[in-house]
């Protein structure tokens, strides 16, 4: 966490805004000097205007600056710990994710991270030169107008925030509920919309949005009634930063002036000068409202990162690898499971020669998926030793491993993008040739010269929706493209429409030839084209 | 489908309509910030006076005459200010909630028309950002954003004309172009391009959310081609973007209050200069520049509050626009009315299909090929019959139209015979009820949920509604049995119960027709089987049961069978016959 936010996020805010605040410190005893000028009928000296001309523009340019520095610091700590959860989201690789953990994943990678990156980078600084401002400001007063004034204003000043505290601690309870209230008020309005087409279908809109209207009415009453008490904190606030502040300064300042000390012009300055301590009193709500987002989104980051790759990284090996032909399996003795309960495969041995087409078929759950992991290293063995090739997977790092593989799943995934950009995926400088060569070889070509833009049609979720035939073949070409010498078909048209298997099974024909294959199905009816037939639940 | 784009003045006006309750209150609001924030200039004034008077006024009772009532009056405008800030604050408080309220009910009574139509789906996300983000939006603008704007010109103009009267005319007219310019000349200052810089960095933060949302559900890709460099190269790349994006409004922002921050120092500055001169000519003397000096530094506060009005009142008119677009939309199917004479189930013709689409083709907006097309079928009163094909084959789109969720593009759907159009809606739902194969369930008591289309139910119908969804023995080991407080969409349940918590609220309204779309996916097989005869003793050979389902073998023991495939029907028959004949349903049945 510390690493994406370098110290200077919070150091630079806080000088600046300690330069910005003597700058116009400063200023206003000038005023205050120019007050007496004008009594004594003295006229300006040089040195004076030029200060009264120079410190605002210094005061201006410290405003600027620590703006665009916050700014500046919250958008690279965001893309640096963006990159981080994201980064950490594929180390931890193919594993089986419940929809809600993967829903906590991007949130955790948006929401969070702007909101953490907010709090550090663009807030903590800023805040933090806000609260010393005033004590500068009173060093300033002490040296220039008057050393009592300054060390009564010293006492004051940190009474307000004790005073304040208190009473928000007195009134936590209460907070507590009006939170917890309003919350009630949007969550119940929010289910209703996510809920309204099952409350039409049972004819329940109209009851359902009077029951709304009335909880809404009653829980407002009580969100009031708690507010009334809640916001009492204001009026505390806004009487002690007026009372603690501009009514101690001008009876300082009148005191001072009656006994001699003070000339006219320093006693305004010194009521003039007390408008500066006020800051803190207009940041004390953001201070705890970001402050406390803040925190929360960093604790969730940091509950997200702290989750480990359930696999070791293993060893890169050379990506040499035949460039036609296919390579042998091998499975010795494997026993495999997911931690949970009892392993899925029990002691399998199998050896699939470099370039024979197999099938494993069994019922579901016998682990015929869980071949494929182990192939693709996205799971170890509990014992025994699998072989891909020349790579043992648990020697072998996942990249190597899965560089000699291609996969075509039931279903795949399609970016937000463009079709090229889909099929670089599987090979980021693929040539426009490679590219309408992989498109023909997978049976897409006429859908492809079919759409507006052909190649650079944008598809996924804001573009073009394929259907489930196309995406498939989409997934045919990105193995194509891949060129592995070992090919995981796993069920690969069992989500397809009818009219489109034909055309799949032709390209599927295309993408195993010479390479070793592994075709998994639920029984042997499916299978088409293949060597031999490894009955799954005979083994175990 | 949707309203064109309204202008500005339109919004506003129907903006007002929905909210003119709030009128009085939003009034008060502005005139309590108004009179506060006075009250705060006059501490000021109030504090400077006292100074100038002991400085002038030697010899006489000064503790008694100046000092005191000074201190006095400063304790006292304290805590009326402090006080009117709270009232200030409270009926700010009292808009938000009262505009919140108003613009909730009015979403939710405009939505419900269009609903489930324009409610299902990829729409529900989009929805949910206007009933919470767009719907604040507009909330903070009634609030927090009118009410200090109306301060920011009230307050320093009245302060102004009390110096005017009170101090200096002279040094009014020099202080007046300092809130001219802060209120009324810099927030205007390059609004457009902050404007277009904002919806620029939103774009990018979108690009930006989307981009993580395919790398989290794509990581069997990513990892499987090795493509993870690449990926966060490219979202490094979205960061840079949204961080220029980000730069431009901050620049934009920062250059503006840095002007407002000159212009109210140099107010100072030229009050001073212009004093010094009046002076020297005698004319003042330095109490009056002193006085004017305190007067500008307590407007600048309420001045510089109009920073960002321009964002956010661009902002607001954005959000109202996207509120305006879907409450003022027309609902896609219009209510027969409740003409049609209800006939009791027991009453209908025998001999009239339950359920008949006729040459029946549609089509969702805004796709190019048509969902069905050219679909004719019966299902026979009493028939268990079921649809079957892939995911994408248009299955629940015809059971969105039997529903009368749509209306067909071309050709009928008729419920005993009758159009479903010329039936009122409300009937429709009544005797056709989906089970769904995600249910949304409420978050409220497993009764509630029980009983949401039917809140008369008797315990009996209740039980029995239990019985053949085989929850009788869920409910009973929940801690509050039926008053269980079901927690956000049902955490406390599992999927198979869940979907059986649907089928039972279904059961509930007792409809002529149950359709089970993928409902019972989350079941095991022991359960499955026992629901399945339930249900099939429940229909008694006089309710119609439609089944919708990937799982070809699930459908064997039905009476018929529909096989769909790219929207249009490419087998029907008995399902022993249809395993047997090599067509689709046995190309279906072989992928199982």
């Amino acid at each position: 966490m510390l690493a994406a936010t370098p110290r200077a996020a919070a150091a630079v805010p806080v000088v600046l805004a300690l330069v910005s605040a003597s700058a116009l410190a400063v200023f206003f005893v000038l005023v205050g000097r120019v007050l007496d000028a004008i009594a004594a009928g003295d006229a300006l000296r040089t040195p004076v205007v030029s200060g009264l001309i120079i410190l605002p523009l210094v005061a201006v340019a410290c405003t600027l600056l620590s703006s665009r520095f916050s700014a500046r610091a919250t958008s690279g700590a965001e893309r640096r710990l963006r990159g981080l959860v994201l980064g950490h989201v594929f180390g931890l690789g193919v594993t089986r994710r419940p929809a809600a953990a993967s829903g906590r994943l991007v949130s955790a990678a948006t929401t969070d991270v702007e909101k953490a990156a907010a709090y550090r980078a663009g807030f903590v600084g800023p805040i933090a030169g806000t609260m010393a401002g005033p004590v500068l400001v009173i060093i300033v007063i002490g040296f220039t107008v008057d050393v009592v004034s300054a060390l009564w204003l010293a006492i004051a000043i940190p009474v307000i925030p004790l005073v304040v505290g208190g009473f928000q601690r007195a009134f936590r309870k209460v907070s507590g509920s009006y939170r917890r209230s309003t919350a009630m008020l949007s969550g119940a309005f929010l289910e209703a919309v996510q809920g309204l087409s099952t409350l039409v279908l049972h004819r329940a809109e109209e009851r359902t949005g009077r029951d709304l209207a009335a909880r809404g009415e009653d829980n407002r009453r009580q969100v009031m009634r708690l507010l009334a008490a809640n916001q009492l904190l204001i009026l505390v606030v806004d009487a002690a930063f007026s009372l603690g502040t501009l009514a101690l300064a001008a009876t300082l300042a009148i005191v001072r002036l009656l006994d001699g000390t003070l000339s006219p012009g320093a006693a305004v300055a010194l009521v003039l000068l007390s408008t500066l301590l006020t800051g803190p009193a207009d940041i004390v709500g953001q201070f705890f409202y970001i402050g406390a987002t803040g925190r929360a989104a960093e604790r969730g980051l940091s509950g997200v990162l702290a989750e480990r790759p359930a696999l070791p990284t293993g060893r890169t090996e050379s990506r040499e690898r035949p460039t036609s032909g296919g390579v042998s399996i091998e499975l010795d003795h494997v026993t495999a499971g997911y931690g949970d309960g009892a392993p899925v495969l029990r002691d399998l041995s199998l050896s699939i020669a470099a370039g024979e087409h197999v099938a494993l078929v069994g019922p579901s759950g016998v682990g015929k998926s869980t071949v494929a992991a182990l192939l693709s290293r996205h799971l170890l063995p509990e014992s025994g030793a699998v072989r891909v090739g020349h790579l043992d997977t648990r020697a072998a790092s996942g990249e190597s491993v899965r560089s000699l593989i291609a996969v075509v799943d039931q279903q795949t995934t399609l970016f937000t993008g463009s079709i090229a950009d889909n099929l670089r995926v599987a090979k980021a400088d693929a040539t426009t040739e490679e590219l309408h060569a992989a498109v023909t070889s997978a049976g897409l070509a006429a859908d492809v010269e079919r759409m507006p833009l052909g190649l650079d049609t944008p598809v996924g979720e804001r573009g073009l929706s394929l259907s489930g035939g196309q995406a498939q073949r989409i997934a045919i070409a990105r193995a194509l493209l891949r060129d592995a010498p070992v090919v995981i078909l796993d069920e690969p048209t069992s989500q397809v429409d009818l009219a489109s298997e034909a055309a799949i099974v032709d390209a599927l024909r295309t993408l195993s030839r010479n390479r070793t294959v592994v075709t998994i199905a639920h029984r042997t009816s499916a299978i088409r084209d293949v060597d031999r037939i490894i009955e799954l639940g005979a083994h175990s | 489908m949707s309203a064109p784009a309204p202008r500005r003045r339109d919004l506003a006006l129907w903006l007002l309509r929905h909210t003119r309750d709030l009128l009085t209150p939003l009034l008060l609001a502005i005139v309590l910030r108004i009179v506060g924030q006075l009250v705060g200039v006059a501490l000021l004034v109030v504090a400077v006076t006292g100074v100038i008077r002991s400085a002038t006024e030697s010899g006489t009772d000064v503790l008694g005459g100046v000092v005191l009532p000074t201190v006095g009056s400063l304790v006292g405008l304290a805590l009326v200010k402090a006080l009117l800030r709270y009232l200030e604050q409270y009926s700010g408080h009292y808009v938000a909630f009262s505009a919140l309220a108003s613009l909730r009910r009015l979403f939710f009574s405009r939505l419900a028309p269009q609903a489930p139509a324009a409610t299902d789906g990829a729409a529900s996300g989009d929805l949910s950002t206007r009933a919470t983000r767009d719907i604040d939006r507009v909330e903070v603008f009634f609030a927090h954003t009118l009410p200090p704007a109306a301060s920011a010109v009230v307050v320093p103009l009245t302060a102004i004309a009390w110096t005017a009267v009170a101090v200096d005319p002279v040094l009014a007219l020099v202080m007046l172009p300092v809130p001219a310019l802060v209120v009324a000349v810099i927030p205007f200052l390059s609004g457009r391009r902050t404007w277009r810089a904002t919806e620029e960095r939103a774009r990018a933060n979108g690009r930006i959310s989307q981009h993580v949302a395919d790398s989290v559900a794509g990581v069997r890709e990513i990892v499987a081609f090795d493509h993870a460099k690449d990926r966060l190269a490219g979202l490094d790349r979205l960061g840079a973007d949204a961080a220029r994006a980000a730069d431009r409004v901050g620049i934009v922002a920062g250059v503006r209050s840095a002007l407002v921050q000159v212009v109210q120092l140099g107010g100072v500055v030229a009050v001073l200069l212009v004093g010094t001169t009046r002076a020297g000519d005698g004319v003042i003397g330095w109490p009056e520049v002193a006085t004017a000096i305190a007067v500008l530094l307590g407007i600048a506060g309420p001045a510089r509050a109009v920073d960002g009005f321009v964002a956010d009142l661009d902002a607001s008119f954005a959000s109202a626009a996207r509120l305006f677009e879907v409450l003022e939309r027309e609902p896609v199917v219009s209510d027969a009315g409740p003409a049609s004479i209800v006939v009791s189930a027991a009453d209908r013709p025998h001999d009239v299909d339950a359920v008949r689409f006729t040459d029946v083709s549609f089509g969702y907006p805004g796709s190019l090929e048509p969902a069905v097309s050219g679909v004719t079928w019966s299902i026979p009163r009493g028939t268990h019959a079921a649809i079957v094909g892939v995911s994408g084959s248009g299955k629940s789109t015809l059971t969105s139209l039997l529903a009368r969720v749509w209306d067909p593009q071309s050709g009928s759907v008729e419920l005993d015979g009758i159009d479903l159009r010329g039936i009122p809606l409300g009937e429709v739902r009544s005797r056709v009820a989906i089970v769904s194969q995600r249910p949304f369930v409420f978050g409220r008591s497993v009764r509630e949920n029980l009983v949401l289309g039917a809140p008369d139910a008797t315990k009996e119908e209740i039980a029995a509604a239990l019985h053949v969804a085989t929850l009788e023995d869920v409910v009973a080991s929940l801690p509050q049995g039926l008053d269980t407080p079901l927690r956000e969409r049902g955490a406390r349940l599992s999927g198979g119960q869940l979907q059986r918590l649907a089928l039972a609220r279904a059961l509930i309204t007792d409809p002529d027709v149950l359709v089970l779309d993928e409902s019972t996916g989350a079941l095991d097989p022991v359960t499955e089987h026992s629901v399945r005869q339930r249900l099939a003793a429940w229909a008694g050979g006089h309710r119609t049961i439609v089944e919708v389902t990937h799982r070809v073998d699930q459908v064997l023991g039905t009476d018929r069978v529909l096989v769909l495939d790219r929207g249009a029907v490419v087998e029907e028959g008995a399902p022993a016959d249809l395993a047997d004949a090599a067509g689709p349903f046995a190309a279906l049945l072989a992928r199982v």
